[in-house]
């Protein structure tokens, strides 16, 4: 069924729909020959229909659509593929849904491209969509100068634009990989490299996404192996839970944090099967050489390989209670298995999920659907990650009175 | 006897606004008219199809226009309406744009609605009423049937888009214009609706996202409080299954 | 991993978590193939022995293969069996097929439910339902909680994000997990492929027929078909998945009307 030897990596594509979002979308499915005829041709005879003439951005409506009627899939599942890899489209209906999903860290994205109109320049919109991107934490971003066949591919504006660009990029700590200028219509610079443009001697968008790196937990990284609960099988105690990265073996010298205590792994186990070792995403039961006192929420690492444990953390929320968020409220924390009282000590970067403006840069309240940096001051040790590189520890829910009220992904202080 | 459903139409929008609405304020002052406090959840597709197959949902299970990415037909609901039953029976039943489907349903008659049936621009939105209203006269004229069914239904997108707003009260206002030749053409009328509306963000359910993929900001949804108006009607609806029963019961014991 | 190990993985993980989060639980087991998958999900997650009940909701017109299966497997696998009878109902007389469904259904399976959850106590419900049944469905979050009436306020669903699954439960409503609302129809069958689990006979064809699902004798119809092992059956799903697609995207009228529902944001 899935070609599971080919390596995946998620973008998310930030930008707004009038400066060309669908139309780059829909021309890079088109161009990498991602799309079936048949889908296609659907999409030409359903413009027909309706007396439209085809368009990109049908090809990209056409399939957001069809993945909305197979509702197994939550997110999304648009795939395109150039000659290194297969890439996952990260979007979904609605800017609301998407903001949560990308600031709960429900959607790993590991790359971006943000999309500005190489008409309008750096505006409003642009400095909005590019502030989201900030909140993602996220350090493979492409810009890309869209409709440059509307300035007559004018070398002056793109610069111009260029160094307004990084100049406010900068000042939000963004600092693009690429800065693309492209005609996602005329296809100039998606796939291939534009004759109208002979000034540009970079790369393509598909050529400089083929140079970004897989972030999320794999087996080669650090192990982290946050215990989710202790069951009595017979006379043996074990240790269960799920590998959130890297690779645990048997025989490992591990360290559980933050207690600090060590032991050697004894066996690892499933359903009648005794494993040599397992990696990311298997859930395994452990046991150990020595009987160590061992809780929920502890994080098992390798002895030579320790993570960082804080009792203070920055992360951007998603607020979804209808009753606000204020500053120096008490709430709980749960990051992986583990659970700490917090207290949110500082609310800045407050904006509007919807329409992604700020409503102010500090804060004492966060509003439903409103995201925020937040100060988070931790009641106990709690063991972090960056987002980027184990997801499972770089992102945390915030639970009032029993209820998920935000959820949220740390970011690199 | 004539059965007029009003999609989405309340007392909140009918009461204050009586005195612009002459034909519903004349039918109020001298006939029945009460509130429908559904127990069942105020979605369109279930609540007309449990009013005329007697059906709650738990037992016709149609409980949306769409259904694992389909559009559902009158196939699709496994049930028998009260104008299959009674037309078996030797009636003159009729039914017109009835929307526990889309397109809505008819029933022995031809009807072409604006807008495939999903009326979107104001354009469309009015022509309903003019062509419902039409098509109801012109039945009307060439014949007696013994049950006639009609529903406007872009009263609801109405309220959906424009709750709050004048723009409701005139239409309103055009719907009471239209339906005043028809509601003097029988002795026996029933006006209702599958729900009632409140604004968005007090409503007790959310139908439709607040942002429509076109932008638009929807500014009503629905609410259980459902309207009825009985001219002569010898049975009382507390439930939407109600209206089957009484029209089965009446029909089956013969007239008066 | 491939896409069974990830699907399975995920739904091991949302059973320990439900474990962990309500003692008081039990998983619902109606012997078909989906709740079977079920079951074996839950011995891999607890090594073997499931350390709560397993419910089987009996409205005595299941056919006759079905409580023969049930009872040889629940004695291999060691499971802590519960079947809940409404015999109140029965006495009465409701009997399935012969009272209208919906009595039927009420009495004898959800009251069932009903009167077992409050006999034992149970705090919250393992289920096998899947997000490709049921339109409904789609709706449904991996935690879902009902209230007394064991009605679901769809619209007003806690969030539920990734993998923290947490749900309130006080005395008055209990939880719904549902570790299979990921799978489709085709990954149930192939897990059961894979792990040899056993399914009732009827799923195979005999004579031309077979039955897609099992549900209580009187109201189950068989298909017409004569897919007799697994693989046929496999082919048999996809193949009805793709003429359902290719009669939809021949009818123009559909389209028309999908474009403008979606515009109103009903799809």
């Amino acid at each position: 069924m899935n070609d599971q030897e080919k390596p995946k990596l998620n973008i998310v594509f930030v930008g707004h729909v009038d400066h060309g979002k669908s139309t780059l979308i829909g021309r890079i499915l088109f161009d990498t020959n991602s799309l079936p005829e048949q889908k296609i041709s659907e999409v030409k005879t359903i413009c027909e229909q309706q007396g439209r003439p085809f368009e990109f951005a049908f090809l990209m409506d056409h399939m957001v659509e069809e993945r909305e009627q197979n509702i197994t899939i939550d997110t999304a599942q648009i795939f395109f593929k150039t000659k290194s890899r297969d890439y996952v489209i990260i979007d979904a209906p609605g800017h609301v849904e998407f903001t949560k999903n990308m600031i709960t860290g429900a959607s790993q994205a590991e790359a971006a491209i943000l999309i500005v109109d190489a008409n309008e320049g750096v505006q409003e919109q642009t400095k909005r969509h590019a502030k989201f991107l900030s909140l993602l934490g996220l350090n493979q971003v492409i810009v890309v100068l869209n409709k440059m066949d509307q300035i007559k591919y004018k070398e002056e504006r793109f610069k111009e634009v260029e160094k307004n660009l990084q100049d406010f990029l900068g000042k939000i700590d963004i600092s693009p990989s690429f800065i693309i200028p492209i005609s996602a219509f005329e296809g100039d610079n998606v796939t291939k490299l534009s004759d109208k443009m002979p000034w540009y001697q970079g790369k393509t968008i598909i050529d400089a996404l083929d140079t970004f790196k897989q972030t999320k937990g794999t087996a080669e990284q650090s192990l982290r192996f946050p215990v989710q609960d202790l069951y009595k099988v017979g006379d043996k105690r074990i240790i269960v839970g799920q590998v959130a990265s890297g690779t645990i073996r048997k025989g490992d010298e591990v360290v559980f944090s933050p207690k600090n205590t060590q032991s050697k792994i004894k066996t690892i186990e499933k359903l009648d099967q005794q494993l040599e070792e397992a990696v990311t995403g298997e859930n395994i039961g452990l046991t150990l050489e020595d009987p160590l006192f061992i809780d929920r929420g502890d994080i098992a690492s390798l002895a030579n390989d320790l993570p960082k444990t804080t009792t203070k953390i920055k992360g951007n929320i998603f607020w979804m209670s209808k009753k606000p968020l204020s500053l120096n409220d008490s709430l709980t924390l749960q990051c992986a298995t583990q659970e700490t009282g917090i207290t949110i000590k500082k609310i800045t970067n407050r904006i509007d999920s919807s329409t992604l403006e700020i409503v102010a840069d500090e804060s004492n309240e966060l509003k439903i659907t409103e995201i925020a940096t937040v100060t988070i001051q931790t009641d106990n040790e709690i063991v972090i990650d960056n987002f980027n590189e184990v997801p499972e520890l770089g992102r945390f829910t915030l639970i009032r009175d029993g209820a998920v009220v935000a959820g949220g992904i740390i970011i690199k202080e | 006897m004539l059965v007029i459903g009003l999609d989405g139409a309340t007392w909140d929008i009918i009461n204050p606004n009586i005195a612009r609405l002459p034909n519903l304020g004349k039918l109020i002052s001298q006939f029945d008219h009460y509130t429908i406090s559904l127990k069942q959840k105020p979605w369109s597709a279930s609540v007309w199809c449990s009013l005329f197959s007697g059906k709650t949902p738990e037992e016709h299970q149609h409980l949306d226009f769409v259904k694992d990415g389909k559009i559902q037909t009158r196939d699709d609901v496994k049930v028998e309406f009260i104008w299959d039953i009674l037309d078996k029976s030797g009636l003159n039943v009729k039914a017109l744009n009835i929307p526990f489907i889309v397109p809505p349903y008819n029933f022995n008659l031809e009807f072409d609605p604006p807008g495939h049936g999903v009326p979107i621009t104001q354009e469309e939105l009015n022509a309903e009423i003019d062509l419902v209203t039409k098509k109801v006269l012109n039945i009307l004229s060439q014949e007696k049937p013994d049950l006639l069914i009609a529903v406007y239904t872009a009263l609801d997108k109405m309220s959906h888009l424009h709750w709050g707003e004048p723009a409701l009260i005139d239409y309103y206002e055009k719907i009471d214009q239209a339906i005043g030749p028809i509601i003097d053409s029988d002795d026996q009328v029933l006006i209702l609706s599958d729900h009632g509306f409140t604004d968005y963000d007090s409503a007790p359910i959310q139908t439709l996202p607040k942002i429509t993929a076109t932008g638009n900001e929807l500014k009503g949804d629905h609410h259980p409080d459902a309207i009825a108006i009985a001219k002569n009607i010898p049975f009382k609806i507390t439930q939407p299954i109600d209206l089957f029963n009484g029209l089965y019961n009446y029909f089956n014991q013969g007239k008066k | 991993m491939n896409h069974l190990d990830e699907l399975e993985n995920k739904s091991i993980y949302i059973i320990r978590e439900a474990y962990n989060q309500f003692k008081k639980i039990a998983v619902l087991w109606s012997i078909g193939k989906d709740s079977t998958t079920l079951i074996q999900l839950c011995r891999k997650a607890f090594m073997g022995k499931i350390p709560f009940p397993a419910i089987h909701i009996d409205t005595k017109a299941k056919f006759e293969e079905m409580y023969k299966f049930r009872d040889k497997w629940a004695k291999k696998w060691n499971l802590n069996l519960i079947i809940a009878v409404n015999e109140e109902a029965l006495a009465r007389g409701v009997r399935c097929g012969k009272s209208n469904s919906f009595d039927c259904c009420n009495e004898l399976k959800t009251n069932a439910l009903k009167q077992c959850m409050a006999k034992h106590h149970f705090k919250a419900l393992i289920l096998g339902i899947r997000r490709d049944e049921h339109g409904i469905r789609a709706k449904e979050r991996v935690f879902s909680p009902r209230d007394q009436k064991f009605t679901w306020d769809y619209k007003n669903q806690p969030p539920e994000l990734w993998n923290q699954y947490r749900s309130v439960s006080d005395d008055e409503t209990h939880v719904r997990i549902h570790p299979l609302l990921h799978w489709t129809e085709i990954d149930v069958w192939e897990y059961v492929k894979r792990e040899k689990l056993p399914v009732n006979e009827l799923y195979f064809a005999k004579n031309g027929y077979r039955y897609r699902s099992l549900g209580c004798k009187p109201n189950t119809k068989p298909i017409k078909s004569n897919a007799d092992t697994i693989d046929k059956i496999i082919e048999e799903i996809k193949n009805s998945k793709v003429s359902e697609r290719a009669g939809r995207s021949q009818d123009k009228e559909a389209a028309y009307v999908m474009q403008r529902l979606r515009k109103l944001g009903y799809m």
